[in-house]
């Protein structure tokens, strides 16, 4: 059986087939040295003290990303260019909430991003979604660390996800 | 997924290395900024569009790119497909993790057909940052050349080949076919391991 197996010449693949695989130099196991430097405790202690200083600044950042959005709704701008513009900086608000510990802000961008992917021609109709969660990100700045506020800050997400699904 | 985490008292030395940032977006290039800091990395680049990103990957020659996806106009997916295409094979070897918001399943294979060795999920930590880094040291991956597609191996079998080695060059050979009139295909579904234990998370 081995015999037969031997004899047997395997033919390469050509043309639009062919495949190469080839090993690049690991330049990464060059620059990164084990067993020496820090461990990852030492490094997110010396992180956590410059990104605290840089949360200082997260709140004035939904600020201006809130109004460019509502100006992005008010602009003569056709609707999908508007809608994509919404879209990004909603999403880039959504990527910074939970390291500045802003999980609320971060809920609704997540929920304004997911409606203008899922029903973006809902969203052409009936603008006051939009409206709605712009608004809703600048109650949850506000409001992200009181807790005077918990049950509403609870139904918050619910009552955006009801209105799309009233429009629907 | 293996990592590197368990061993969290392991010391890892960062300091050689250059990192380019493609982001565009301003504020998260501070935070990654100070989180590499943080990691004791001071050669850190940053490009606030796909454009300028691929040109400081040519003059400044990174040892690792941190891709963002959602850019305009181009987008990280297209830059990351411009990298793996590239004429330089020291601009086409790059490593590129990608850091993204979009942890779906759809999102993630589609940075992993672009090219990417590997895919961070936003939140940004810098136990995600060191993790993926290690783990990308200790875990090379051959490279893929076809007609449509370069880059790192998408397949992520952890279960090794113990049959008879029939290629021609094993360090660098062509495929061939089985054997058995079978052809040994890459598969733009091949196995996922980890990458998809990212997407489960969403």
């Amino acid at each position: 059986m081995s015999d037969k197996k031997e004899n047997k010449v395997a033919p390469r693949l050509q043309g639009e087939h062919a495949v190469e695989f080839y090993t690049p130099r690991n330049r990464l196991a060059e620059v990164i040295r084990p067993n020496s430097g820090h461990t990852l405790k030492e490094m997110e202690f010396a992180a956590e003290q410059r990104i605290r200083k840089l949360g200082e600044d997260y709140p004035e950042l939904v600020k201006k990303a809130v109004a460019d959005m509502k100006a992005d709704l008010a602009s003569d701008a056709p609707f999908k260019e508007r809608l994509d513009d919404i879209f990004m900086r909603a999403h880039d608000l959504k990527g910074q909430a939970a390291t500045f510990g802003y999980k609320l802000v971060g809920d609704v961008g997540k929920s304004l991003c997911a409606a203008i992917r899922a029903v973006p021609d809902l969203l052409e109709k009936e603008q006051d979604i939009l409206q709605l969660h712009i608004n809703a990100i600048s109650w949850a700045l506000q409001h992200e660390h009181d807790d005077k506020v918990a049950t509403q800050k609870s139904e918050l997400i619910n009552s955006l996800h009801e209105s799309i699904k009233k429009g629907l | 997924m293996s990592s590197n985490l368990f061993g969290h008292n392991t010391k890892y030395n960062f300091g050689d290395m250059k990192v380019l940032i493609v982001d565009d977006n301003q504020h998260m290039h501070n935070i990654l900024r100070d989180m590499l800091l943080g990691m004791r990395i001071k050669k850190i680049r940053h490009a606030l569009s796909a454009k300028e990103g691929m040109q400081m990957a040519e003059s400044e020659l990174p040892d690792i790119m941190i891709v963002d996806l959602l850019m305009k106009p181009v987008s990280g997916f297209e830059m990351i497909k411009n990298i793996r295409n590239h004429k330089d094979e020291t601009i086409r070897d790059l490593a590129v993790l990608v850091l993204t918001s979009y942890s779906t399943v759809v999102h993630v294979r589609r940075a992993r057909d672009s090219g990417a060795n590997e895919v961070l999920c936003k939140p940004v930590s810098v136990a995600g940052l060191f993790d993926r880094f290690t783990y990308m040291r200790d875990h090379p991956r051959q490279f893929v050349k076809t007609k449509d597609y370069v880059g790192p191996d998408r397949r992520r079998s952890l279960r090794g080949f113990d049959g008879e080695d029939r290629r021609s060059n094993p360090s660098g050979a062509e495929i061939a076919d089985d054997g058995h009139g079978e052809t040994v295909q890459i598969s733009p579904n091949a196995e996922m391991t980890d990458i998809e234990e990212a997407g489960a998370n969403e």
